[in-house]
Formats: structure tokens, sequence, C-alpha cells
């Protein structure tokens, strides 16, 4: 079966004019290689005479030949222009054959390779010239051919063309994309947007930035006992019943262990300078011990403290139950149970809590009633965005402020977000209306427990 | 996926912030807004590029695909 590859006329021109400029190309490339060989040439063959003192002879002869008319193209009767270059010619022959004597005969030899390739080389310019006369009396459009009008006109044939050789369609697309359409740009790097950027692109995605707000708030116990994530895993695996032990601050001081039931227990402190900020140092026998039975019944606490010097520290014995707690003064140290490792392996242990002296236990009081503060409840007034509740607690941070404000009260910000707020949540920390009303808990971050509460005493 | 949301494509002489990506016909979009190149602007036009590799090299071609750019934007809109 034979396919006629063109439709019609056109297609036939185009595509013939098409292999013509593609001819007409490679004989011209070919062209500006044999000139840029001859160039090379000439200027080898002037370094050479120039160091036995002589200008470059072959150089004037080839740029004489090139004024006169191709061979085989002279008229029989030479203008006297021709023939004056004819002379001109000779006379720098003979010159050069002077020269070529006169020199080693390896250099001679050089010479003559370069001329010859000179020559060689204007000869084959010369059959490329005539052939690209050749091509242009074919085909006269050889020379200017519109690649965009061509390809377009010739789709179908390389349609044809194709589907013979079994090229795929995705390569015509990639090839016309190429050609046509191609927009590409390199790609130098990439890099994490900085924050400032995505808030001002308003594309902040607050949950990724509250993880880094939430790091310091859990760090913060790393205080006087030097407590570690170590610490806080053993103590975790401690009986869950062992909520918390409360030791009272200066003068007096009180411990109290919170189980299911109410249990008391003895808290001994004996010398104010024997402590060290060791975790190791305070020993609370673990609970894990405890019968139930023993637990069911109350058990007196007992909190010694045996100081030696009156003036530095006081000793108090107290006996109480948990329950009372809400009774205790402002003064009193509440531990978290976290802090102190279980050793002891009856309920009526003693807690030894060798006192440090009495600047050391002023910090432990500070950092302990941090640890147990739950988060503040706030009424949001009208006309009150959550940006200035933020800047009230912390005008230089308080994008952080507001982050953790977010992520303790996400469920219901959430919740009014999609009900009032179609689902939007950028703006809303400038939104004076959203949230009024709405109790807010505000996380407390113990180094900012007292800015905190001062701030919102202040926006309030 | 050659980026993700939130980066900055560096270019020669200009950056393109990732603020989305969506896949269609198998294929990955990035929805990208020009930042300059002291990051601190945000052109407020948004593009949508494709990345491709190719001999080694990363280029990001910008979609001109009016189908694919509406088909694109009902994406990123859901």
């Amino acid at each position: 079966m034979v396919i006629s590859l063109f439709s019609n006329e056109a297609e036939k021109i185009y595509f013939y004019n098409l292999l013509a400029s593609r001819k007409f190309k490679l004989n011209q490339n070919e062209r500006a290689v044999y000139q840029s060989e001859i160039e090379e040439a000439v200027n080898t063959c002037g370094n050479i005479l120039k160091e036995y003192g002589k200008r470059n002879l072959i150089a004037e002869i080839d740029e004489i030949e090139q004024k006169m008319e191709p061979k085989g193209m002279l008229p029989p009767s030479a203008s006297r222009e021709e023939s004056s270059y004819g002379e001109q010619i000779s006379k720098l022959t003979d010159e050069l054959t002077d020269v070529i004597r006169n020199i080693p005969r390896n250099i001679s030899e050089d010479l003559e390779f370069y001329s010859k390739k000179i020559v060689n080389r204007r000869k084959r310019i010369e059959e490329a010239l005539n052939k690209e006369k050749e091509l242009l009396n074919l085909y006269p459009d050889a020379d200017k051919v519109d690649y965009y009008q061509v390809f377009k006109a010739l789709s179908t044939i390389f349609d044809i063309i194709r589907c013979y050789t079994g090229e795929t369609i995705e390569e015509e697309k990639s090839i016309v994309s190429e050609i046509v359409f191609d927009n590409r740009q390199p790609v130098k790097g990439i890099k994490k947007a900085p924050r400032s950027l995505l808030e001002k692109a308003n594309i902040i995605d607050l949950a990724d930035y509250s993880k880094e707000l939430n790091k310091p708030i859990t760090k913060t116990n790393a205080g006087l006992f030097g407590i570690v994530d170590e610490v806080f895993s053993e103590v975790n695996s401690s009986p869950k019943n062992v909520e918390e032990v409360k030791v009272a601050s200066i003068p007096t001081v009180e411990s109290e262990t919170k189980i299911d039931t109410v249990i008391k227990e003895e808290t001994k402190v004996e010398e104010p300078k024997a402590i060290e900020p060791d975790v190791k140092e305070v020993k609370i026998e673990p609970v894990t011990q405890i019968t139930e039975a023993e637990l069911n019944e109350p058990v007196a606490l007992e909190t010694t403290i045996e100081a030696k010097d009156e003036d530095s520290f006081k000793t108090n014995t107290v006996a109480e139950e948990i329950t009372d707690t809400t009774s205790e003064p402002e003064d009193k140290v509440v531990t978290d149970s976290k802090v102190i490792p279980f050793e002891s392996k009856d309920t009526d242990e003693i807690v030894k809590v060798e006192a440090p002296q009495v600047e050391e236990k002023a910090e432990v009081k500070t950092e302990a009633k941090e640890d147990n503060q739950e988060p503040i409840i706030f009424e949001m007034p009208n006309d009150f965005t959550l940006a200035d509740l933020a800047q009230a607690i912390d005008e230089s941070n308080w994008k952080d402020v507001y982050d953790a404000i977010y992520e303790a009260n996400k469920e219901e910000f959430d919740k009014i977000v999609n009900e009032k707020n179609d689902g939007k949540r950028e703006g809303i920390e400038y939104n004076n209306k959203l949230f009024a009303g709405l109790n807010i808990k505000i996380p407390v971050a113990e180094e900012q427990t007292k800015e905190e509460s001062k701030g919102l005493a202040k926006a309030a | 996926m050659f980026f993700a949301k939130n980066e900055i494509i560096e270019l020669e002489n200009k950056n393109y912030l990732v603020l989305n990506s969506a896949i269609v016909d198998n294929e990955i979009y990035y929805k990208v807004c020009e930042v300059n190149v002291e990051e601190n602007t945000v052109d407020s036009k948004e593009i949508y590029i494709q990345a491709i590799k190719e001999y080694g090299t990363l280029y990001i071609e910008e979609v001109k695909d009016k189908n694919i750019i509406e088909e694109l934007d009902k994406i990123m809109k859901s």
C-alpha cells in the first residue's frame, strides 16, 4: 500500500524548502569551519615567518587571491587589475621561495603544509558556495524559512512520519514545547521561607509554630533541682494515684502526698544547708508498696524540720489532710510529684528533705508554685481582640502568646470561626467581635505568670 | 514532590514562595507567588508552575493551559 506523504502541493513545497534550508545551513556551517581553519593556518605561518624577521607573505598572497575572481570564472580577457594581482602574487611567491631556502627544512615543511591547507580549504569553500547557489536556484526560500509556519503547515506530515517510525505523541508535544513554548527557568535553590514572610503572605500555619511556643513551657521545670527528662519519665512510671506533694514554704515547710484516699506523710527537714540541687537527695518511698487497705486509712502526716540556725530556718510539724489544701496559706509551696522520685516502701515513710540555705529555698518556692498553675480564665470584653489580649500579656512577644492562647482554646475558637467566620482563620486575632463574651483560657507559662496576671488585670 | 508548602524556590533573578500544591492527571502543580530577593515582600499575583527535572537540572515552567488552571483553581479553593 502506498501512502501519499503530501496531501497538497503547498505541503510539498514547504517540506522541500525545509530540507533545502537544512542543507543550506549545513553548507554555511561548513564554510565557517573552513574559514576559521584558514585563519588559524595563516596566523601560524605569520608566527613562523616573524621568527625569521619576515612579514606574513602567505597572508598577503591569500588576501590577493581572495580579491581575484574564482578560478575558472576568469573571462578570456582579464582586466589590468587582475593581471596586476597576478604580478603581485608572482612577486610574493618569489620572495617566499627565497625565505624558504634560507630557513631550516623542518620549518619550511611546516610552511608548505599550512600553505597547502589554506589552498585546500579555499577550494572547499568554493565548492560549498557553489552548492548553496544551486540550492538557491532550486529553492529560492531555502535561506529564509519561517520555521513556525513550516511546522504549522507540516504538522500532519510529521504525524504520518511519526506513525511510520513509531514515535509517540508525547515526544511530539515535548518537541513543540521546546521550540515554541519553552519558558523553563532553572532552579538555583530551595529553602524554607522565613516566618516574617509567611506572616506577610497571610499563610502562617499556627499549628506549626505552636510547637515552638510549647517548648519553653515544658522546659521550665529544669530549675534548682536540675530535673531532666529521665526523671520525668521515671516519675511518670510511678503509680498514678500519687498526684502531688506539697511542701510548705519558709518558715513553714509542709509536705503532702495526694493519693486517691487521704494520706498523711511525714516530711523531715533536718539541716538547712544539707540539701543540694540534686533530685537524688530527695527520698520518697515508692507508693507501689502501699496496699489498698493501708490507703483507705487516713494516716497522720508529720513534717519535721530541724534547723541548726533559728534565724535561717524554723522547724514546724504539720498534720493535716490533703483535702484541706485550699485552706493553705499563699506562701505554701506546691511541688509536682514528678519532681521527687520514690524509693520508700511504707506509707509511713519519712520524707527527708535536707533543707538548703534560705536563699535557695526561696527559689524552690517560686518555681514550685508556678508548676501547678491552672490556666487563667479570662472573659473577653466587647471590642477587644485576641491581639490586644496577647499584647497586654507580652507586648514584645505577643505573637507567641497569641499562638499559645490559640492552642489552649483551639476547639472553641475553631467552632466559632467555622460558625461565624466561614472557617477563615486568617486575621481572627484582629477581630473584635468574634470572641466577645467568650471565656478564654490563658495558658500560664511559668516565667510569665506574674506578668500575665498583671497584663490581664491591666487589660481588663 | 520537588517543593513543599512554605518553601522558597530560588531562580536566577527572582524567587517564588510555594503556597500550595495539587495533583491533576498524575502531574504535580504548585501554586506560587513571587517574592523579592530580600524576601520581605510578596507579590499578590499567584501563578501555577510545574517542576521538570532534566539531565540533573531542576526547572520550573509556568502553566499556561487555561483548562488546567481552571481545574487547579477549583481544587485549591476547595
